[in-house]
């Protein structure tokens, strides 16, 4: 066959990022769990990622708890992606989690060819830190990408406040609720759907109308419900 | 509309069109919503070439039909503008500065989009009467871009409404994008023949050619799962260089056309998207012309 024209040809990548919350109130059964279905998510996650062989998935990993910092700051693979276990420590600060999240999409530090990107942030109590969630929710949605993002919120436990992660989603409570996450076997199956299912959308979506009403160009069908039947008493957060 | 051109005088127009469905669609179980057109005129002195990309969202469920719609009102309006320049100017013998060009870009340049947006709704109208008798239609449904260009030996006019490019190979093989880009582009976002307005949001060019050294050499018209393909700009701007190449070279047609559409779907695996190119370009007297008609998908 003849030689393609063109130059280089190259998959465009895909952000996500997991925003972790490492309070210590997650100490226990919580960060035991999380990190387990961390760990379990990963190989259906390659696998999503592998269905669209043009699509470059990269994973980065913010954690919180007295301050935010990068627990994988490079964007990594999926195919190459492994999972650290996070430990446990201190508050929520949950606005320094999305001002670090605010950097990375900064427009000078995101590809043109881009992919809306993905950010999950799962969180079992309420933002407590120096900087206040409200204003950094604020800086990140008026970032060109910030604006772009897909963002998932999963609850772990009772004392999670919906409300902040609804905040966090951005859309109708009927469109994208926050996911809950009562025991150990629903976090395992949250994650591994929200590792999967808006991985799957992003990588596919369709143009967005300037000025539009959509809140969103990526379609994302809604959440497994939570689990039915006798659960553990000890898989209780 | 296609035609297949006798043995024709220097400067002469042909087109090659090709368009292949994305893997996004095929997985979504979609129609492309990428339409591609072409017209050129029995003395292949004219060609005129337009694509559009349908927006394929949840909500743009017609967008498919909103290309095709777009695509042929482009052509249809831009050969009544090229016949109506034609008979008002004689472009071999007008100078520069003739007041009447002057006049005639600015005219083209403000009622163009109008004509076009008007068009494009009133035909949307009339499908969407075909379909469902007494809701009020909503644009959105049939959402799309749309490029197009109209050459002749003497001008071009071209324009723009939403992603995609327009890519112009001069004599020396250099590239340029002469309609500017839609700066606020990032990621998926576009203009589109449904926006409120939308005539605010095309950009529309009138090259002259006073010389033959001013007659490009290749017009590229692309939807964007073209560009997303590649690695960077340059690596597009390449792909340009390499079609025009390829137009000049010996057999080189008859390489394009038995290799396009497989290239084409090389570049969807990347982008992930419908990928649409048109290619207009000047054939000598001695050639027979042979006009691969673009079809709409």
């Amino acid at each position: 066959m003849s030689n393609r024209p063109g130059g280089e040809l190259a998959k465009r990548p895909l952000q996500f990022f997991w925003l972790c919350d490492t309070s210590g109130s997650m100490a226990g059964p919580k960060i035991q769990t999380l990190n387990y279905a961390m760990r379990e998510a990963l190989p259906a996650m390659k696998e999503e990622a592998a269905k669209n062989p043009g699509v470059s998935v990269q994973v980065r990993v913010i954690t919180f708890d007295s301050d935010a910092r990068w627990h994988i700051a490079t964007p990594t693979d999926i195919e190459s992606f492994t999972w650290t276990d996070l430990t446990e420590r201190g508050q929520t600060a949950m606005g320094e989690a999305i001002d670090l999240l605010s950097e990375a999409l900064d427009i000078k530090n995101m590809p043109e060819r881009g992919l809306p990107p993905v950010a999950v942030l799962l969180s079992d109590g309420q933002p407590n830190g120096r900087v206040s969630f409200d204003a950094a929710l604020e800086r990140l949605v008026r970032l060109p990408w910030g604006a772009k993002l897909v963002r998932i919120a999963i609850a772990i436990g009772d004392d999670a406040d919906l409300n902040v992660l609804q905040q966090f989603i951005g859309m109708d409570p009927r469109e994208r609720p926050p996911l809950i996450a009562k025991n150990a076997t629903d976090l395992v199956k949250l994650v591994k759907w929200a590792s999967t299912v808006p991985l799957a959308a992003a990588s596919r979506p369709s143009s967005r109308v300037v000025g539009s009403t959509a809140t969103t160009h990526v379609d994302i069908p809604l959440p497994p419900p939570p689990t039915t039947g006798p659960i553990n008493p000890g898989d209780v957060f | 509309m296609f035609f297949k051109g006798p043995r024709v005088t220097a400067f002469n127009w042909s087109c090659r069109c090709e368009s292949v469905i994305g893997p996004t669609h095929i997985a979504k179980g979609m129609p492309n919503q990428d339409a591609i057109g072409s017209f050129i005129t029995t003395d292949d002195r004219v060609a005129i070439l337009a694509v559009a990309d349908g927006h394929g969202s949840e909500r743009c469920v017609k967008s498919d039909i909103g290309s095709k719609l777009a695509v042929s009102v482009a052509i249809k309006q831009l050969k009544e503008t090229v016949s109506h320049l034609n008979d008002r100017i004689d472009f071999r013998c007008a100078s520069k500065k003739d007041l009447r060009i002057t006049s005639a870009i600015r005219s083209i340049k403000q009622e163009i989009p109008i004509e076009i947006c008007r068009n494009w709704r009133e035909q949307v109208d009339q499908h969407h009467r075909q379909d469902e008798l007494s809701t009020a239609v909503d644009y959105l449904v049939y959402g799309t871009t749309l490029l197009a260009v109209a050459i002749t030996s003497d001008f071009a006019i071209l324009l723009q409404i939403g992603d995609g490019d327009i890519l112009v190979v001069d004599s020396n093989q250099m590239v340029e994008s002469p309609l500017k880009r839609e700066e606020l582009k990032i990621g998926d976002d576009t203009n589109s023949l449904c926006q409120r307005n939308a005539e605010k949001y095309f950009s529309v060019e009138f090259l002259r050619f006073a010389t033959d050294a001013d007659r490009p050499s290749a017009f590229l018209l692309t939807t964007d799962g073209f560009a997303n393909a590649f690695k960077d700009r340059q690596s597009l701007y390449k792909s340009a260089v390499d079609f025009e190449g390829l137009l000049r070279s010996e057999s080189g047609l008859e390489t394009l056309d038995a290799h396009l559409r497989s290239w084409l779907q090389e570049y969807a695996t990347f982008s992930g998207d419908d990928t649409t190119l048109g290619m207009l370009f000047p054939v000598s007297n001695d050639e027979t012309v042979r006009v691969n008609h673009g079809e709409s998908n």
